[in-house]
This record gives C-alpha cells, sequence and structure tokens, in this order.
C-alpha cells in the first residue's frame, strides 16, 4: 500500500472511529458521574416533563 | 393527563438515537456512493458535511424536541407559533412516507437472512434470485407485513421497555457483526486474478486530489450526509420529547453523527475490500457502480454472487443479511415513533398510535412492495422532500432567533462540548445555502435530463416531485388550524 493511502486511512478512522469512541467514553464517565453522585440531581431518574 | 416517558438515562438515549441514525443506508448505499464518487476523495466532503450540516441539525432537533415536548407537527407550532403546524407536518409526511418504502427494504433484508441462513443463497445467480423473488409479488408483500408487525410489537411496549430495550440489543450487536464482517473481507485470499483486499483498501483511502474539484462529489456528499445521519428528518425531535431535561445535547448530536459515520466506514471496509478479492479489478469498480433495480445492485444482487465465491461464504452472507436486518429495523422503529408521538399529540392512547400507524403504513407500503416502479418514485419523491425539511428546521430556528435559541434551548443543558457561536453561522448561513445550492443544482438537473421533466405521473421527473409535494403542503396548510389544536389545545404560540 502507499504512503499517502496508509495516511489518509489513519487520519479519516481516528477522526471518525477516535471521535466516536472518545466521545461514547466521555458520555459513559457522565453518566457514571451522575448516578453515583447524586441523588437529588435534575437527571437522576424520574420524568423530563 | 398522563405523563410522557423518558428515556432511563443518557446512555438510554444516545444508544437510541444511534439506532435511528444507522440504517440501511449505512450499508446498502454509502459502499456504493463511495464507489460512485471517486472512492477517497469522496470521504473529505463527506465528513466536512457532518459538522456543517448534520451536526447542526441534529442539535436543532434535540434542543426543540426537549424545549417542546411535543413530536414534529407540535413542536413547530410551539416554538414558530400556530400558524406553523403545517411546517411540521410537512417533515412528518416526509419521513413516514419514507416509511412506507422502508418497510419493503426491510422486509426484503428479513427475506434475505433467512434464505442466506437455510443455504437457499448459497451458489445463486444474484439476478435471476432477485427477479425470482420479485415475481411472486406476495414475498415481497409478506415480509413488508413481517417487519411492520415486529417493528409494531417493540413500539408497544414503549419507550424503556420497547424503544431502549430493543436498541440496547440491536446497536451493539450491529457493531459487533459489522466489525466481524469488515475483519473477514480485509483477511480474505484473494481469488484468481482478482487484486486482493488491499487494493479495495487502496480504492477507499487512496484520494486522487484532483476529483475535489468535481462539484458532484460535494452534492453526493452532502445528500449522503444529510440522509444517512437522519438529520432534519424529525426522528431526534421525536426521541428528544423522551429525554431528561439536562441530558447534553451537543455531544450526543455529535456522538450519533460520528457514530453514524463510523457505520458507514466499517460497512464499505466490510464490502469494498470483499469485492476486489473476488473480482479483478476493472470488474470490481464496475460491481461497486451498478446500483441495479431500485438501488438495489450492491446488496441484494452482488452480495450473493460475491458471498458465495469466498471461504464461509454462507456464513458471512448470514452475517452481513443479519447486519442489514438489525439497521433496518432499529431505523424504522424510530421512523414509526414519529408518527406515533404525533397521534400521542393528539390525544390518543400509544396502544392505539401504534396500531394506527403501523396499519396505516402497511397499508400505504402496499403500492412500493409490489412495483418497484413506485417503490423508486417514492424514494425519490420524499428522499429529495428531506431537503425542504431541513431547510424548514433552520427557517423555525431563524423565526426563533439563533442567538436565543442558542442561549436558551441548548446552553443549559449539561453539554460536555460547549455550543459556540459557530452554530449560529452554521443555521443562519451555512444550512440555507447548502440548501440552496443543492436545490438549484437539483433543478437543473432534472429539468435538463431529457426526460419530460414536468410530468407529474414520471418515475424521476421533476413533475412527479413538485407535484406530491404541492399536494401533501396544500392539504396540511388548510388543516393548519385543526391540527394545531388538536396537538396544542387552546395554548398561545411560541417561546
Amino acid at each position: 500500500m502507499q504512503a499517502t493511502t496508509v495516511i489518509f486511512m489513519v487520519l479519516v478512522l481516528g477522526v471518525l472511529w477516535g471521535g466516536f469512541a472518545a466521545l461514547l467514553a466521555c458520555s459513559m464517565r457522565a453518566e457514571r458521574r451522575r448516578s453515583s453522585g447524586a441523588a437529588g440531581s435534575p437527571n437522576a431518574g424520574g420524568n423530563g416533563d | 393527563m398522563t405523563k410522557t416517558e423518558s428515556f432511563t438515562s443518557r446512555w438510554g438515549l444516545l444508544i437510541a438515537a444511534l439506532g435511528m441514525a444507522v440504517g440501511t443506508g449505512n450499508i446498502w448505499r454509502f459502499p456504493r456512493i463511495v464507489a460512485n464518487n471517486g472512492g477517497g476523495a469522496f470521504l473529505i466532503p463527506w465528513m466536512i458535511f457532518l459538522f456543517l450540516w448534520a451536526i447542526p441539525l441534529l442539535i436543532v432537533e434535540m434542543a426543540m424536541g426537549r424545549h417542546t415536548r411535543k413530536g414534529v407537527i407540535g413542536a413547530f407550532g410551539r416554538l414558530m407559533g400556530r400558524q406553523a403546524t403545517w411546517m411540521g407536518a410537512f417533515v412528518g409526511w416526509c419521513t413516514m412516507a419514507i416509511t412506507f418504502y422502508y418497510s419493503v427494504v426491510a422486509g426484503w433484508c428479513v427475506k434475505y437472512l433467512i434464505a442466506a441462513a437455510t443455504g437457499e443463497l448459497s451458489g445463486v445467480e444474484g439476478m435471476a434470485y432477485w427477479d425470482g423473488f420479485q415475481a411472486t409479488v406476495w414475498q415481497p408483500l409478506f415480509f413488508h407485513f413481517v417487519a411492520m408487525a415486529a417493528c409494531a410489537l417493540i413500539l408497544y411496549r414503549g419507550v424503556v421497555a420497547g424503544i431502549e430495550r430493543a436498541s440496547k440489543v440491536l446497536i451493539p450487536a450491529l457493531f459487533v457483526l459489522l466489525m466481524v464482517a469488515a475483519v473477514r473481507a480485509l483477511t480474505l485470499p484473494a481469488a484468481e486474478g482478482a487484486a486482493g483486499p488491499m487494493a479495495g483498501l487502496e480504492f477507499l483511502f487512496n484520494p486522487n486530489w484532483s476529483d475535489l474539484l468535481n462539484y458532484e462529489i460535494w452534492l453526493q456528499a452532502l445528500t449522503q450526509s444529510a440522509w444517512s445521519t437522519g438529520a432534519g428528518w424529525g426522528l431526534m425531535v421525536t426521541y428528544a420529547v423522551y429525554s431528561h431535561k439536562k441530558d447534553d445535547i451537543v455531544g450526543t448530536a455529535m456522538t450519533i453523527g460520528l457514530g453514524n459515520n463510523s457505520a458507514s466506514m466499517l460497512a464499505a471496509l466490510a464490502i469494498i475490500p470483499t469485492v476486489f478479492a473476488v473480482l479483478p479489478l476493472a470488474e470490481a469498480q464496475s460491481v461497486l457502480r451498478d446500483s441495479g433495480p431500485a438501488s438495489t445492485g450492491l446488496s441484494f444482487i452482488w452480495v450473493p454472487t460475491l458471498f458465495g465465491e469466498i471461504p464461509g461464504g454462507q456464513f458471512f452472507m448470514t452475517l452481513f443479511f443479519l447486519a442489514l436486518v438489525v439497521a433496518a429495523f432499529s431505523s424504522m422503529i424510530a421512523m414509526l415513533e414519529l408518527g406515533v408521538r404525533i397521534f400521542m399529540d393528539f390525544g390518543m392512547t400509544r396502544r392505539r398510535a401504534v396500531t394506527s400507524v403501523a396499519g396505516g403504513s402497511a397499508v400505504l407500503g402496499i403500492p412500493s412492495a409490489i412495483n418497484l416502479s413506485v417503490f423508486a418514485n417514492q424514494d425519490a419523491v420524499w428522499g429529495i422532500g428531506l431537503m425542504v425539511s431541513g431547510l424548514f428546521f433552520a427557517i423555525a430556528v431563524g423565526k426563533f432567533g439563533v442567538a436565543r435559541f442558542r442561549e436558551e434551548l441548548i446552553e443549559p443543558a449539561n453539554n460536555d462540548i460547549p455550543v459556540g457561536r459557530w452554530f449560529d453561522f452554521a443555521i443562519k448561513v451555512l444550512v440555507p445555502l447548502q440548501f440552496t445550492v443543492l436545490i438549484v443544482w437539483w433543478l437543473y438537473q432534472a429539468a435538463t435530463s431529457g426526460e419530460a421533466w414536468w410530468n407529474p405521473f414520471g418515475v424521476f421527473t421533476l413533475g412527479t416531485c413538485l407535484f406530491q409535494w404541492g399536494v401533501v403542503l396544500l392539504i396540511f396548510y388548510l388543516a393548519n388550524n385543526r391540527m394545531a389544536a388538536a396537538t396544542l389545545g387552546d395554548e398561545p404560540a411560541a417561546g
């Protein structure tokens, strides 16, 4: 495979898969913080209305 | 008044929303569009439009749904004023009209999954099998009803026990299936005379920079980005109704966009190297570009033929069609829920709303199930109609005030990523500009295609789009006050 192909592939997959994985991890961490920390949190269960 | 159900957590919303976005378009459409538009070069505009069109619109939809707590008709009425409910109705109709024939595609996927698993697809000639399947007429119809009934059963169970629970199984399963298929494709031995799977990677990731000067690549990238992420369909408005007050909007929208495009890339890695592993270079490129009847080419015509020629072909073909079924169902659930939410806003119970929406959609999908010309016509008319839907969202925010929308509806959420002023620019300038360029290009193409462009009964003509949009818009405009009263009651307008 040519070097350009490899570099381009790493860039595209890095942005997409790396970005997706980072955002998923971020939302999981936030979820864990919320569920462990806040009994009185506005997000801890209940209804959205 | 009954309370609206909510997803159990932000995670529940996120996974359901990913299910909404990742559909058959990622697996069936994306690899063909990449192949038709320069391979690697296409990926650049495709990623740019993810950030300039899809993510801003997903943010708008989420904020609208959560602020108004109404399905797409009520959301436009509450945000813009009662006189604008017809715009929400058009957005909702576009998506429902797509659902009618999307269920037909989901039915094809179910049929092919069964045929792959039982060995019926092994060693067949793809086109002959497809023709035989369509010629029975009752089979596409039967599987369309099966797909509709399966999704309706999930929706009967409600938001948490139905949508969220199903998504928590379907979406991780889909990503695992795609990953397994991609790894298998990349490790296939090259058949005699074939270019080999690495040639597929070269094709996919070696950009020819001069292709970026071709405006069609940019337009196709925008179209794919808009349609594949579900931005502008009203689906996120619907799911956001069930979100919690402070759930992250910006991070969720970005995760949906990047997750959707990641799934598309996995699908491309599963299909394109397989084609190059089995066929010689020129033939592989020609197969990838073959759209087939009603754009079925790669998935329903070539996959049975190609997978028949690789080691363990039946197993991996079954895996492929299982991924297609999972993707189709997870999106169809969201599409039907859009209609269900609207009917619940009109005062129906969930059970009655699901029965009405699924029953009506099953009936209205019959013409597409038994006639591929009707299918192709509806795909064109309402697929392009989604551009108008996207513009309607931008107009709604513009009328409310873009800066006010950001400050009051987006920024108060627990956003992990702050939304900056770029959002104002994207909604005020970029989305309308992209819509204008795309629609002008499409009008020009349609009017110069050689076919009688004005014909309202043609399959792909400009006339048929304008005629069907016009009829729907007129009906909803005339019914505006009744829809506003049914959805919003006596409440005063906006804000």
